[in-house]
């Protein structure tokens, strides 16, 4: 029993981990909102939810390492109000995304706007996080 | 299931808000009559509105801001903490004002509510007070009394918590913060609000900040339950407060 339990316990502590780096707030002073980094790559999924939207970008650089980037950007509603809608982006697509990134050089930002690939461009429901 | 505590202290804490904003208060209740308050004298600030800044973490630069060594040692404190923000408790204020999401100004007769929709949370002004109540208990969003001055809708508000940051940036207030707020149209679709922040254990002094609104006749205000996704947000180790 104990060893089955200290199984469900390393598992809930890595499924915290994962999830909290995932879906965390992580707040405008993390990000300098006074710069914005560009990345293209593809969707891994995309969450239009409260507290606010969430996506996870591929990003592969021309060797073949590649790098997720984590996008968040300001509530469901507020997003709404900009056209985003549930079904916006599907995992697979290509995006270009624009953001203000982390300070400590993570591969995350606070969304300003994606580029899809037919060219429309989509706007954040607000330029910054809270 | 150690998350579902805080989980589930957190729904009651937002139900008990908006049941609050609904139930009569107490013996000062009145009749909620919006059209008796459309008829008053005073400007009508009704709407809902949305802030005109893009984002700004501080409400003053933190190298201006008046603290006082226990106030100093707390804004460190909060730097190096979690915004209480990121997991779903409420604002405070005036927090709230640095919210990007929208808020409705509703006049009803003897109270005006301010229905935000972050959290949905609904601050109670009471207009038919002009003293607050002894012996507060601390509350999230305080105690509020109103009372115009011209064209300005004067907000006073004491009893507060200190389990909130006064601005993102994480500066600092205790249970003697007293924030006055000056509401006001400065056009026709502009409202300002200007805020004097005082907490002589935070403080040396009251210092002051100025917030501007637009009005956004097309929007209403929706439903955003930050608590739903909840359960993601809540850091390894994270306890819950004490009050």
């Amino acid at each position: 029993m104990k060893i089955r339990r200290g199984i469900i316990f390393v598992f809930s502590l890595a499924f915290l981990l994962i999830a909290s780096s995932l879906f965390a707030h992580h707040g405008v002073p993390n990000f300098d909102m006074s710069r914005t980094v560009t990345v293209k790559g593809v969707v891994i999924d995309y969450l239009l939810i409260n507290p606010h939207m969430e996506m996870r970008v591929k990003v592969t650089d021309d060797t073949g390492n590649s790098v997720e980037w984590n996008v968040e950007a300001v509530s469901l509603l507020m997003m709404m109000r900009a056209g985003f809608k549930r079904d916006t982006f599907k995992p697979g697509d290509m995006v270009t995304v624009t953001g203000h990134p982390n300070k400590d050089g993570k591969p995350m930002m606070v969304l300003v706007k994606i580029v899809l690939p037919d060219g429309r461009e989509m706007l954040s429901g607000y330029d910054g996080g809270r | 299931m150690a998350m579902n505590r805080p989980y589930s202290w957190l729904l009651s804490t937002s139900l008990t808000f908006a049941l609050a904003a609904l139930a009569p208060a107490g013996a000062a209740a009145q009749p909620q009559d919006s059209k008796a308050a459309s008829a008053s004298k005073h400007p009508d600030l009704a709407g809902v509105w949305f802030m005109q800044d893009k984002v700004h973490p501080n409400l003053i630069a933190p190298q201006e801001a008046p603290l006082t060594p226990w106030g100093a040692e707390q804004f460190k404190i909060n730097r190096a903490s979690l915004n209480p923000d990121s997991i779903c408790l409420p604002s405070g204020v005036p927090r709230i004002w640095q919210i990007p999401a929208p808020f409705e100004i509703i006049p009803l007769q003897g109270r005006i509510l301010i229905f935000h929709e972050h959290e949905h949370i609904v601050r109670q002004i009471h207009m038919n007070r002009t003293e607050h109540p002894k012996d507060l208990i601390p509350t999230w969003m305080g105690d509020s009394i109103g009372h115009w001055e011209g064209d300005t809708l004067v907000v006073d508000t004491t009893g507060f918590n200190a389990l909130t940051w006064v601005d993102l940036w994480g500066l600092p207030h205790s249970e003697a913060l007293h924030v006055v707020e000056r509401i006001h149209r400065v056009g026709k679709d502009v409202l300002e609000v200007n805020l004097t922040i005082e907490d002589p254990k935070a403080y040396t002094k009251p210092w002051t900040a100025v917030r501007r609104f637009d009005l956004k006749p097309s929007w209403e205000i929706g439903e955003e339950i930050c608590e739903e996704n909840n359960e993601y947000l809540f850091p390894p180790g994270w306890k819950e407060p004490k009050n």
